[in-house]
């Protein structure tokens, strides 16, 4: 069994088209700042969380055992978007050089590495909407293999026009956020952290069909991960609503805690975002489950430093 | 061991290889592959599978035949599974469910679709779905039945590289007796055009040659079966190669060129071979990223000599071949690392004459294969935003 890692300082940030908030960037160092305002939004979100929580590079300064995973649901489709349509218009000279260079959902992570002198491991998962549970997994796997002392996580999604009309057509929920990002540090990052929490190993899952059985095996896996009884734990729900899908996977009795924050849908900010808000409390631990419209499932033991 | 500062666990037990597929422009399986690569032919033609007549170069490795799937970058990987599963003699039923993964890198996923789709197509709910990136793998997730860890790695063109080190992380804790991992990626006008656009193609793809000018793109898909040795050992399989190591690392010097001096390269290769318990010194041959950019040749070839020493291990790279299958190039290479450790032959580099001088601290076989009594192997992937991706295979 894995020992539990330590959650040291996190930040919850939204936006949306009716009310943009670029205090997010706004507050970075003046440099990266600058880099921020001329790049894709999501590498700018990931520059202004990390901001929240790292110190940037030293001059030449590149960290080996540090590194940085990146988790999201969509990726860089909303620059796709913008890269495509300027190329189904004009034809191969519509082409932008500066935006096909951000059409990779690692370009995030990267420009992170950059400007914080990140040269560990720099990674980039999606498992859906649970792609921030799924990233604090890839993320603890990095640290447990070794040469690893500390990782960034950050789960963010931008969701644009083309986003918002697949969403309707795949019949996912209404209502999230044009640009959403959590983060967190695990382990040992550079600088001085206070430790916030503590976190156990993810298990990771999918529904598997009529009577979600995935849902209960993932959170099975959890709890055992975490050496724990679902008696042990308060259980908590990163979107609103699931707590019934949970309810009936594991037979109808349990109690499910619901999110905080009043969106239908978060996305894989929403997994971070629920291990935040579990550390945040006190007493028992919580054991976060992420489901995703897309069939995936997360689920993690988190408890707060105070206990 | 090869030093890596900070501690580094002690190898638990290792995942096996117990079946390997592929679906690359050769054709449809393994055999195919290693038959073009013996035979040194170049699958890279100009583009028929869609208008590319604005589209300069209009060359690219496709995967020949029809394409009558509604989302092909899932059937690929569909297809390569399965080969990989009939190799491995496993019916997937006959595991349980929750001790199943799959792990996918993929750098378009359904982009093909998301072409049409943007552009106001009318498009059925079942091709919608397969757009994002997650898609291709938790469509064969939900094939085989998998209710066990499903992720997608994107790390641009060593996404299929850093899939297969995520997936042996499942085995090696534990978590999985049986995992799918690999790549996929399709051809589309959007990422010729792209890669066009940055002046980073040409009309062939020349690794490490001193007349290089660009990669030439390519599509296809890779699967291995990975398994718990003793989960293998359980149902009398003999593995066909162990996965001992596997580590990613980050340039962290700039977005689009690698780091000059490939430090982020070759960091993640001494960090694979310290996860592995290997030292340099014990690799016999080394699948390299190769694709006959400039830039990535010449960061590559540092990177390999600082590692393993001046000419000190056979290099080989398949892009010259099959061109850049990006997010399935990683799983096509380990693919072939598991050929070459069970046929002790390391095919030549297609496309390569004349070793650049920026280029000649390593060995980088040519002309002909060479037999090569191989123990032990790494594969080493690159990408934009300085991804970089390492695994170690051995014999078992």
């Amino acid at each position: 069994m894995s020992p539990p890692l330590a959650i040291r300082a996190g930040v919850v940030w939204t936006a949306t088209d009716a009310a943009p908030d670029d205090g997010l960037v706004a507050a970075l160092p003046a440099a990266i700042r600058a880099r921020a305002e001329r790049i894709e939004r999501p590498g700018a979100l990931a520059l202004g969380a990390a901001g929240r929580l790292l110190p940037p590079a030293g001059a030449g300064e590149i960290r080996r055992d540090v590194g940085v995973v990146i988790g999201t649901a969509f990726g860089c489709l909303a620059t796709n978007a913008a890269y495509q349509r300027r190329l189904a218009a004009q034809g191969a000279p519509g082409a932008s050089p500066r935006l096909f260079a951000a059409t990779v959902s690692n370009a995030a992570a990267g420009e992170v590495g950059i400007a914080y002198g990140l040269g560990g491991p720099a990674v980039t998962v999606t498992a859906g909407a649970a792609g921030g549970l799924a990233a604090l997994d890839a993320a603890r796997a990095e640290i447990d293999a070794g040469g690893v002392r500390g990782m960034l996580v950050a789960a963010l999604d931008v969701v644009d026009a083309a986003g918002r009309r697949w969403l309707a057509e795949a019949g996912w929920p209404a209502g999230t956020p044009s640009e959403q990002v959590a983060a967190l540090v695990l382990g040992d990052g550079p600088g001085p952290l206070p430790e916030v929490g503590r976190l156990g190993p993810v298990a990771l899952g999918r529904t598997g069909g009529v009577g979600g059985p995935g849902i209960r095996s993932t959170v099975a896996r959890a709890l055992a991960a975490a050496g724990l009884a679902a008696a042990d734990v308060r259980m908590r729900v990163t979107r609103r609503g699931d707590a019934v899908a949970v309810r009936a996977a594991l037979g109808g009795a349990a109690v499910v805690e619901e999110p905080a924050h009043e969106w239908p849908l978060l996305l894989a900010a929403a997994g971070l975002a629920g291990v935040l808000e579990a550390v945040a409390g006190t007493g028992t631990p919580a054991l976060v489950v992420d489901l995703c419209p897309s069939g995936h499932v997360a689920a993690v033991v988190a408890w707060s430093a105070a206990r | 061991m090869t030093h890596v500062a900070g501690h580094v666990s002690a190898p638990r037990s290792h995942p096996v290889v117990t079946g390997t597929g592929a679906v690359t422009p050769y054709g449809g399986g393994v055999a195919a592959l290693w038959d073009g690569l013996a035979a040194g032919r170049s699958a890279v033609r100009a583009i028929r599978g869609f208008a590319a007549d604005d589209l300069e170069p209009g060359r690219a490795a496709e995967v020949p035949g029809e394409r009558e799937d509604a989302d092909p970058a899932g059937a690929f990987l569909l297809a390569a599974a399965n080969e990989a599963l009939e190799d491995a003699a496993l019916d997937p039923a006959a595991v349980a469910a929750d001790r199943i993964g799959v792990a996918v890198g993929t750098t378009l996923a359904g982009m093909r679709i998301f072409e049409e789709w943007l552009g106001g197509a009318a498009t059925a709910a079942g091709r919608v779905a397969a757009i994002p990136y997650f898609a291709p793998a938790a469509r064969l997730a939900d094939a085989v039945g998998a209710t066990g860890p499903v992720v997608t790695t994107q790390l641009a063109c060593a996404s299929g590289t850093a899939a297969i080190g995520v997936g042996a992380g499942w085995i090696r804790e534990g978590r999985c007796d049986v995992v799918l991992a690999g790549g996929t990626d399709l051809l589309c006008r959007y990422v010729v055009a792209g890669f066009n656009c940055l002046r980073a193609t040409a009309d062939e793809a020349r690794p490490f040659d001193a007349a290089r000018r660009g990669l030439v793109l390519g599509e296809g898909a890779a699967v291995l079966v990975l398994e718990s040795a003793a989960h293998a050992a359980r149902r009398g399989r003999g593995p066909r190669a162990a996965l001992t190591g596997a580590a990613a690392a980050g340039d962290a010097v700039h977005m689009t060129a690698p780091d000059r001096d490939g430090r982020g390269a070759a960091h993640a290769i001494r960090l694979a071979l310290a996860r592995a318990g290997r030292d340099a010194t014990s690799i016999g041959f080394v699948s390299a990223h190769g694709t006959g950019t400039p830039y990535n040749d010449a960061m590559e070839a540092r990177a390999l000599a600082a590692v393993f020493g001046a000419g000190g291990v056979p290099v080989n790279s398949i892009k010259g071949a099959i061109g850049h299958t990006l997010g399935a190039a990683g799983a096509i290479e380990a693919v072939l690392c598991v050929e070459v450790l069970g046929r002790g032959v390391v095919p030549a580099t297609i496309g390569l004459e004349s070793v650049a001088p920026e280029c000649a601290a390593i060995d980088v076989v040519r002309g002909a294969a060479r037999p090569a009594d191989v123990a032990a192997c790494v594969s080493t992937s690159s990408g934009f935003a300085g991804a970089n991706a390492a695994i170690v295979l051995e014999r078992p």
